[in-house]
């Protein structure tokens, strides 16, 4: 289109000069203002956090969150200053497994305080802003069953999960990822970038491993999250009659099943102990009551080799 | 967006913000050479989108609070589905509004995490009517209505209801 006013001039021509002296007197156009904020509140607070990892899956019911309770707990009675985010906004179980369903996030001038469970962990949740035990995760908006206002919406709430709750000074923070999702990597990819990686459960059934895979390779291929190693859930169980070890599944290990041309590190194998889950419901601690089982032995290995694959990362 | 005075070459600033009506919002730009202005009526489906990036449009005045966003977005377990409360609503522009056209609606209320208003019951005829509104801005009509309703003490939406309310706002 022809400037009439300026000849010769196209408006392409007069929209560049005009966004080049912007770009010269600095002036910011004001949502990428904010946009620019938001992103500077999310490294402050993450700038505070040594060790960032996520914890995903692709497939659901393989004890994600589980895992990673245990893996707070574990970490916590080394010393280490632990929180966990549970990403799993329409699904939030850690609070109740760490014994905090009851608590709230509480918003200061500092920053959305998050609950503090077993061991001194803090825990950032949905389930601590909803008003009750089956008060299920719903939002606003015009369109609220559109799986892109969703999508939208819970991607801001992430966002505000990250910069808003004040973790303080901590060692670790483990992410506790919903099952099956592969909207809610991509958030956390783009936000934590200096996210150490992610950590893998699975469980040795080929199905699981066949699906794991898959988001394996989403994870890494495609958003460059490093993936640290695998863990297998459920691998095995001790009978609680007669201590004899049993498979639970006839499905391959994952060191010889679908995942092990990916090459990655086995972490450890945490065998089926029925009093996990009680602990979970209770919101009481695996590893501190039952410390000597063997499935607490293989928690403790466990995170003695994730703990020495985190330091080997700090150091390089 | 940006809006460009053609008659100075130069882009336009962002002036004010006012609310339409339930459904709409406008935005008026100013030629910082000229003074022309112009207005830009906002779409409730598009803006909804950038609302739910947790921005506000022309900018802050006040700081955000820690997850005000989620504070706003999180639907009470009380509000029925597709209505919209008159605190904060299914309407974007609420939470995109950091000035203060919004404090005699209620909704600066619901933005500081005060309980919603309490639903308003139906007459099953002016139920019917609603449903001659098209369906993508229904909810916020009912909205809008209820709202009406209990800000001139009707103790229901009936017949009375929908004609004052389609007089006054021209439906």
């Amino acid at each position: 289109m022809k400037q009439e006013k300026s000849a010769g001039r196209t408006m392409t021509e007069v929209v560049r000069e005009l966004e080049e002296q912007q770009k010269k007197n600095k002036v910011v156009n004001p949502i990428v203002q904010q946009v620019m904020e938001q992103v500077a509140a999310v490294q402050t607070r993450m700038g505070r956090i040594k060790h960032k990892i996520a914890v995903m899956s692709g497939k659901g019911g393989v004890g994600k969150s589980s895992v990673t309770v245990n893996l707070a707990n574990g970490f916590a009675s080394r010393g280490y200053k632990v929180g966990i985010l549970d990403v799993d906004l329409s699904g939030p179980c850690i609070p109740k497994m760490m014994g905090i369903r009851e608590r709230s996030l509480q918003i200061s001038a500092e920053g959305a305080l998050p609950a503090v469970g077993l061991n001194g962990i803090k825990v950032a949740s949905m389930e601590l802003m909803l008003p009750g035990e089956d008060s299920p995760v719903m939002w606003k908006g015009l369109w609220e069953d559109s799986a892109v206002w969703r999508g939208t919406v819970e991607m801001s709430v992430i966002r505000e999960f990250i910069s808003d709750v004040n973790w303080g000074a901590l060692d670790l923070l483990l992410i506790d990822m919903p099952p099956a999702s592969s909207d809610k990597p991509p958030i956390i990819a783009q936000m934590i970038p200096d996210l150490d990686g992610a950590v893998i459960v699975t469980i040795p059934s080929e199905i699981s491993q066949f699906i794991v895979k898959k988001s394996v390779v989403f994870l890494n291929r495609e958003l460059k999250i490093p993936i640290i190693g695998l863990i297998e859930n459920m691998s095995g169980a001790v009978c609680p009659h007669c201590g004899e070890a049993l498979e639970l599944f006839e499905g391959t290990p994952s060191e010889a099943g679908p995942l092990h041309s990916l090459g990655l590190p086995l972490l450890g194998r945490i065998p089926f102990d029925r009093r996990i889950a009680t602990c979970a419901d209770q919101g009481r601690s695996f590893m501190d009551e039952h410390a000597l089982t063997p499935a607490s032995q293989a928690f403790r290995i466990t995170i003695d080799s994730l703990h020495g694959l985190m330091e080997q990362r700090r150091s390089s | 967006m940006k809006f460009l005075c053609i008659k100075c070459n130069n882009f336009m600033d962002y002036e004010s913000k006012e609310q339409v009506d339930t459904l709409r919002l406008g935005i008026t730009f100013a030629c910082t050479q000229c003074g022309n202005k112009v207005a830009m009526v906002t779409n409730p489906g598009e803006t909804q989108l950038v609302s739910g990036l947790g921005v506000k449009i022309g900018g802050r005045t006040v700081p955000a609070e820690p997850m005000e966003f989620t504070r706003e977005a999180l639907k009470p377990e009380d509000e029925p589905a597709g209505t919209m409360t008159a605190d904060m609503g299914k309407c974007p522009f609420p939470a995109m509004l950091s000035g203060s056209a919004f404090k005699d609606t209620g909704i600066a209320a619901g933005m500081s995490g005060q309980k919603s208003s309490p639903a308003v019951p139906w007459t099953s005829n002016a139920e019917q009517r609603l449903q001659n509104v098209p369906s993508f801005v229904r909810s916020l009509a009912r909205a809008g209505i209820e709202q009406y309703a209990r800000d001139n003490g009707f103790p229901e939406v009936n017949d009375q209801v929908m004609d004052e309310y389609r007089e006054k706002v021209g439906m």
